[in-house]
């Protein structure tokens, strides 16, 4: 089993401005250099996490983002095609994936593994079990653990590249946890169950629990589909939707959130070509 | 004029290096014209990346071309070496 | 907990030197496959390692295809992907550019790491896919996740796919760094000139059980410099811990150590330090190379590469030579001349990448 002990969040509504700038610099008197929004935005999530706290420099990091860093892969695909100029240096290296990691890593002083995934579909499901794995098996002691995705204009062309229907709202964030194999002092256990499930197993897996459950779905589940789960069972719905608009790495919102103000235990159910996933998530 | 007393062209090239390297905290008033930009003298703290970048900026505000590292060091020294090698009169 | 043991059954690549075969024949024959382009940058010359122009997507499928057929497996339908790649679909967007002379068509999702393995899932089919993007060390961060997994139990078969594809944005990029080579690259040589950026499809199929031909993958260990975005900490202390976290990963004493490949990307930066890290961790100063001499660096697709090589390397009981190398910066360091016939029981394959990401993988005969 591993343990929260630590979670943060940046969470930004499509209708809402945010000057990560302006919030970096209450945290430090100077903007990092060669930082660009997706960098500033991890590493404002990652400080809204640890704060000035020192943590052990052989923690490791581990990213996860739905689309990465475009944004950056523009601005390269800018220069070359419409201003027909030679990459810049600082946008190439940025462009490297990577580079928010190192920046995370270099702002805390961590000296472990720095790992970034990105995946289209349950990627915070993904990483966590990976941390899951390497804290089981004693890998690793601790592991920053952040999803970070930056809202791409225009929305539209944006939904379509995420399958998204119409109206969905489009948000951005920044979220962590700090997760290790240690009880003491963790704020809850999480645990992702290690079976990606159909429906019918799903429903199955439902029907077997015991005691009245709290759930929350991820942005990819149907609203009809829900509506039906929450008839079927006897769940009780942990409200985050109405606080958060879609970016594939927000399921981290929403555990963070029930960290914060959630009692009990919840589960996180998430989909994505028609497979399931759940997170569970239980206070201490 | 030779560029060393076109205050003009250093004041450009200053807002370029400014630009380039992300020092926006620096005003172009606070660097040197006289003491090497990548020494600690300079108070700019520039490293590799800061070289590659006023390398590129070069290029393209100034259109002028540095071969390579070593061509870079002998050319960019000093705002008003630099200036001078940009306008030699 | 009992852990899995973690066994490489199966591969296959596609490099500048042409398939698995072909590219140790080059290796230990010491022929570089790099050639000298400018069709990149029409005013620089640079050395590129490429295979096959617009064939990158049919060869990635036939890379795929060929380790399904060396395994006992018949279809990939119980098997996790995890790719590792830098670019991942920059490539064939940049196609879509040069074909349609338009930068609105360009697609986004075509764009993302995720090209490579939607590519595979489409023609394959896979249980589950995930792709990892820690640019030069994504494909041995996708071979230590494997290993993990594997180890855990958390799956049986996964088959790591590293891909990276030539394409402007990487050779103008490094270009603009200044790190390019117009040269053939010469690893580890005093006052070498830089790296040859390459392309390279290297796909491994690893398994929680021995075959016949197996090569156990031991140990792996990442670690972070946190020193500087594109310079290696001079002091080695990165490179040294991930080295040697792998080693203790796998159970082994550093003297169990018989072969480094390198990562020896050609760069100033990078070969020195690592040079240096060898030097101070592996005192009993076993034989090293690095085989971009022969493949250019393949970026994102290098770690699963150069897997493929130490692979190679401790089956054929063969150490790969030093290719390019006249005068050594780093006398310490053992860079054979020629290649030889030794007892190679364990190798240590490094991937070091910008932002002081470090991996290092043991492999080793199966005992």
């Amino acid at each position: 089993m591993i343990y929260i002990h630590k979670s943060g969040s940046i969470n930004v509504r499509q209708e809402e401005t945010f000057d990560v700038k302006a919030a970096w610099k209450k945290v430090s008197p100077s903007m990092i250099r060669r930082t660009d929004r997706f960098i500033q935005l991890s590493l404002l999530g990652a400080y809204n996490t640890i704060g000035q706290e020192e943590i052990p420099e052989e923690s490791a990091l581990y990213m996860a983002s739905g689309q990465g860093n475009l944004a950056v892969f523009k601005r390269l695909r800018d220069q070359r095609y419409i201003y027909k100029q030679p990459p810049k240096p600082v946008d190439f290296i940025n462009s490297l994936s990577n580079t928010s990691g190192f920046y995370v890593a270099q702002f805390f002083g961590l000296l472990g593994k720095n790992l970034n995934v990105s995946r289209h579909g349950l990627v915070i499901e993904n990483i966590l079990m990976l941390a899951q794995a390497d804290l089981e098996q004693g890998r690793e002691k601790q592991i920053l653990l952040g999803g970070v995705d930056e809202l791409q204009e225009p929305l539209d062309f944006t939904r379509r590249t995420l399958g998204l229907c119409d109206d969905h709202l489009l948000g951005e964030g920044s979220n962590w946890l700090l997760l290790s194999a240690q009880k003491e002092e963790a704020l809850a256990s999480i645990e992702v169950l290690s079976d990606q499930m159909d429906s019918l197993k799903l429903k199955a897996y439902f029907a077997s629990l015991q005691q009245k459950t709290q759930v929350a779905f991820g942005g990819r589940c149907e609203s009809v589909w829900v509506e039906e789960i929450l008839k079927l069972y006897d769940f009780e719905l942990f409200e985050y939707a109405s606080e958060c608009d879609f970016y594939e790495t927000n399921p981290l919102f929403a555990l963070h959130r029930f960290v914060e103000e959630g009692r009990g235990e919840l589960l996180f159910i998430n989909t994505f070509n028609a497979q399931y996933r759940v997170i569970k998530v239980v206070l201490i | 004029m030779i560029g060393s007393q076109d205050e003009a062209l250093k004041l450009r090239l200053k807002m370029m290096i400014i630009e380039e390297c992300e020092k926006e905290d620096i005003t172009p008033e606070e660097i040197p014209d006289d003491v090497e930009l990548f020494s600690d003298a300079s108070g700019l703290e520039l490293d590799s990346l800061d070289a590659l970048q006023i390398s590129m900026g070069l290029q393209t505000q100034f259109k002028v071309r540095l071969a390579d590292s070593k061509d870079f060091r002998r050319v960019v020294t000093t705002i008003n070496a630099l200036a001078d090698h940009l306008q030699p009169e | 907990m009992q852990k899995n043991r973690v066994f490489v059954n199966a591969y296959e690549s596609l490099s500048c030197a042409g398939n698995t075969a072909e590219l140790m024949d080059a290796i230990y024959s010491k022929k570089s496959a790099i050639t000298i382009d400018t069709s990149y940058m029409s005013e620089h010359k640079a050395g590129l390692g490429s295979f096959a122009p617009n064939a990158f997507f049919p060869s990635l499928i036939s890379v795929a295809e060929t380790v399904l057929e060396q395994s006992e497996l018949t279809d990939f339908s119980e098997t996790l992907l995890i790719v590792g790649s830098s670019v991942g679909g920059i490539g064939k967007s940049e196609q879509i550019f040069f074909k349609e002379k338009s930068y609105q068509n360009i697609n986004p999702k075509e764009h993302a790491i995720s090209v490579i393995s939607d590519a595979l899932n489409s023609a394959f089919g896979f249980k589950d896919s995930r792709s990892i993007s820690t640019a030069c060390t994504s494909s041995a961060n996708a071979m230590m996740l494997a290993q993990r997994l594997i180890r855990l139990g958390a799956y049986k078969n996964v088959l790591v796919v590293g891909a990276d594809a030539l394409c402007y944005t990487t050779v103008c990029g490094f270009q603009a760094l200044g790190v390019l080579s117009t040269k053939k690259c010469t690893p580890f040589q005093e006052g070498r000139e830089g790296m040859n950026v390459a392309e390279g499809i290297a796909a491994l199929l690893l398994q929680d059980h021995e075959t016949t031909t197996s090569i156990e993958l031991c140990g792996s260990a990442g670690s972070s410099d946190a020193f500087h975005m594109t310079n290696p900490d001079p002091e080695a202390g990165g490179a040294m811990a991930c080295m040697q976290k792998a080693i203790e990963d796998a159970g082994l004493q550093l003297e169990d150590v018989d072969y480094v490949n390198a990562h020896g990307t050609g760069t100033q930066a990078n070969d020195a330090v690592e040079a240096l890290a060898v030097e101070r961790l592996l005192t009993h100063n076993p034989p090293m190379s690095s085989t971009k001499a022969i493949t250019g660096h393949t970026l994102g697709a290098a770690g699963a590469l150069e897997a493929i090589i130490s692979c190679e390397v401790i089956k054929q009981q063969k150490v790969a030579p030093q290719t390019s190398l006249e005068v050594a910066e780093n006398s310490v360091v053992n860079l054979p001349g020629e290649a030889f016939e030794t007892k190679i029981r364990h190798v240590v394959s490094n991937s070091f990448a910008f932002g002081g990401n470090n991996t290092a993988l043991v492999f080793g005969a199966v005992k």
